[in-house]
């Protein structure tokens, strides 16, 4: 009896043992502790907690709301990731809109705020001008000597939201209405510069750089030909008719009645073809400053549909990323148009990556079409061990290389 | 007493484990994958995958080797089809209930029709199609009385034909939707899904939306990159997402429920999965493109 006594016992132990761990342990009384003490040590805050713009948890001396006091697994002890961190409190700032800009999508919130204090508002490191110019450089900014008012000043703000926004640019209003809510269009210099096509409710950008340009009125650097020589009616219905800004043809016919080299490409087994003039997801059809009349960069241009391969790209666990992608040159693996190949690429896989890693067309693994992997039944290519695009291991490894990925097939070692 | 107390242990331990949907993601288990071997050869990129319930065959397209391959209700291969000259890169695919291939040909940005019976290979009639100048077609899908419904890329619609392949109707047509795939319930609703916008559409037979959820994010349930859906006998609904490597299953009302499957190599898991069929068995075939198969569950 008392034996069996004892084993209830312990079964109601290891209950209530179970009970604790499921529920995540008891959790830390909330000691009234004085974080003033803090100061004592860290002596160089004294000076900031006292300005005017210091952060609020800061200011009222609750440290523990961001740090604890005793052990952490993050720098500067730190409860948590900084940007979950941040979150916790400032939820409401943008970061839930449809595109983050980068350093908030990989919760980097220290790379503009201080966290403590700052002269600046907004606890920002720095003021405006400096900081966004800090990582948006100069010369990719401003691709000429002349430059918009705000921009030359600084004034990024004034157009862009440096959180989130549901547009691509992050900018604070919509691409059809922000510039005009300082630039009129309705004189007769403007609108004689237009051909007289009404412009309102149109994307200035489209012709317009809105940091800066070489040519006089911003216009981007490379025109395309039939705007060059103010053809317009080479696209577009007269400007006297009901629809002037309507296309004399349809849909992409519009591009392809003078583009018929790439018509092809939209034919193949894996192509971006859309409905509509799709050609302008991607391409000018007025001005730009990139090559090809691309919209923009094109890594910008591609990560506007495929957001979470930016985010698998972003990822902190992607360590080592295929220099095409570090530099954002989409294209030199992927056909933009179409392709008969998996995944887009430009070629069978093998040609494809021997193109440039010309060493290993003779490598001395089996590879090519009477080579089959047993995991898969298929031929083993490049991407059979590489991951295309990035990967947490050397090489771009799908897995370790010095075992883990032999391993996968040689399942015996 | 002993026994009693162990007893009385394991019952409350079980009242404290969660208990999730496992035992359904449980339930869906790998049958079979078909993929490359002596008989056919290395597969290509497979472009789509059909179950004909009159035939018990199933179906799918090699594009990058030009055939459509052929399987029986065991998944035993019995013959691929070589249609060349008409046919350069078949991707979707469907079989009408008078037995006629219907297969999309992207270089054509036509539907083709190849009756294998009278050795006849035409392309689909769009005379009385609006707009046919710019057709160009996407995925099919094909109701329980044997209409055809044919996603056009070019006019964001679905275009109904009966199954005399004669145009009916126009059913459905959005705007600002891109309408990546399509399939017909048993009751006639119509399911779409939005690669871009990651979201899934259900409309009535008249084409009245009824239904609308998903959407792309960063969260469990949230896609990474949508590209093709099914419907199951009891209506549930089943969502590929490519770059997860998972199949999404919701109930009828867009609510999750489990997802299944994992990124790989080995059977049962996944690399770049394209599309996804279930036949009236509620047996699942998905496109396992980069695997290059056709991985089967149930």
């Amino acid at each position: 009896m008392r034996q069996e006594k004892k084993i209830l016992y312990i079964c109601i132990f290891l209950l209530l043992a179970l009970i604790y761990a499921v529920s995540g342990g008891v959790r830390p009384a909330t000691a009234k502790t004085s974080f003033k003490k803090c100061l004592e040590c860290h002596k160089d805050l004294q000076k900031e907690i006292n300005l005017k713009g210091a952060h609020a948890p800061f200011k009222n001396f609750n440290c523990g709301s961001c740090h604890n006091p005793h052990a952490s697994k993050h720098k500067s002890l730190v409860k948590r990731e900084i940007g979950s961190l941040c979150k916790s409190c400032h939820e409401r700032k943008g970061v839930k809109q449809k595109f983050s800009h980068d350093p908030v999508e990989k919760g980097n919130c220290l790379e503009c705020h201080d966290p403590h204090a700052s002269m600046n508002n907004n606890l920002l490191i720095a003021k405006e001008k400096g900081l966004c110019f800090k990582c948006h450089k100069d010369e990719t900014i401003f691709p000429g000597k002349i430059k918009h008012e705000p921009a030359g000043k600084g004034l990024c703000l004034e157009c862009h939201n440096p959180h989130g926004s549901d547009d691509f640019s992050l900018l604070r209003k919509n691409k059809k209405k922000i510039c005009i809510s300082c630039h009129s269009i309705e004189s007769t210099e403007t609108k004689k510069a237009h051909k007289f096509y009404p412009v309102s409710g149109t994307e200035c950008v489209s012709c317009h750089n809105p940091h800066g340009a070489k040519k006089d009125n911003l216009i981007r650097q490379n025109k395309h030909k039939p705007f060059a020589d103010g053809s317009c009616q080479k696209c577009h219905n007269s400007p006297e008719s009901g629809n002037p800004l309507g296309l004399n043809k349809k849909g992409s016919l519009v591009c392809l009645q003078c583009h018929k080299n790439v018509d092809e490409d939209f034919n193949k087994i894996n192509n971006h073809f859309f409905d509509g003039v799709f050609c302008i997801n991607c391409h000018n059809p007025h001005a730009s400053d990139q090559s090809g009349m691309k919209k923009g960069a094109l890594k910008k241009i591609c990560f506007t549909c495929h957001q979470d391969t930016k985010w698998r790209m972003a990822d902190k666990k992607t360590t080592h990323l295929h220099p095409e992608v570090k530099k954002g040159n989409c294209n030199g693996c992927h056909d933009p148009h179409g392709s008969n190949f998996r995944l887009f690429l430009l070629d069978k896989e093998f040609t494809l990556c021997t193109a440039c890693h010309k060493r290993h067309a003779t490598f001395s693994h089996p590879i090519g079409i009477d080579t089959i992997d047993p995991r898969s039944k298929r031929d083993i290519t490049c991407i059979t061990c590489h991951s295309l695009m990035a990967s947490k291991h050397e090489f771009v490894l799908q897995f370790d290389g010095k075992k883990e990925l032999c391993i996968q097939c040689h399942t015996s070692y | 007493m002993i026994k009693k107390s162990f007893l009385v242990f394991y019952i409350l331990l079980l009242s404290i484990v969660p208990l999730e949907a496992y035992g359904n993601k449980d339930a869906i288990n790998i049958i079979t994958t078909l993929s490359g071997n002596q008989d056919i050869g290395i597969l290509g990129l497979i472009g789509g995958v059909f179950f004909d319930e009159n035939k018990d065959r199933l179906y799918f397209t090699d594009s990058t080797n030009c055939r459509i391959l052929s399987y029986d209700s065991e998944f035993n291969y019995i013959s691929a089809l070589y249609p060349k000259g008409d046919l350069k890169n078949p991707t979707s695919i469907l079989r009408t209930i008078d037995g006629k291939f219907l297969v999309v040909e992207p270089s054509k940005r036509n539907v083709v029709v190849i009756d294998v019976a009278q050795k006849s290979i035409n392309s689909l009639d769009l005379a009385e199609v609006p707009d046919s100048a710019t057709f160009n077609p996407g995925r099919m899908a094909i109701d329980s009385d044997g209409n055809i419904y044919i996603i056009d890329r070019a006019n964001n619609r679905i275009l109904v034909f009966n199954s005399n392949l004669k145009f009916n109707k126009e059913v459905i047509r959005e705007s600002k939707i891109i309408f990546n795939d399509i399939k017909v319930g048993k009751q006639g609703d119509i399911y779409t899904l939005s690669t871009l916008e990651g979201i899934a559409r259900k409309y009535d037979r008249s084409g009245k939306k009824v239904l609308e959820f998903g959407g792309r994010g960063k969260g469990r349930d949230e896609f990474s990159f949508p590209t093709s859906l099914a419907v199951d006998n009891k209506g549930l609904i089943y969502i590929v997402d490519q770059h997860k490597n998972k199949i999404f299953v919701f109930d009828r009302q867009g609510k999750f429920l489990f997802d299944f499957s994992r990124p790989g190599w080995i059977e049962g898991c996944l690399a770049m999965p394209s599309y996804i069929f279930i036949n009236n068995a509620d047996t699942i075939f998905v496109v396992d493109r980069d695997n290059s198969r056709v991985s089967i569950f149930k």
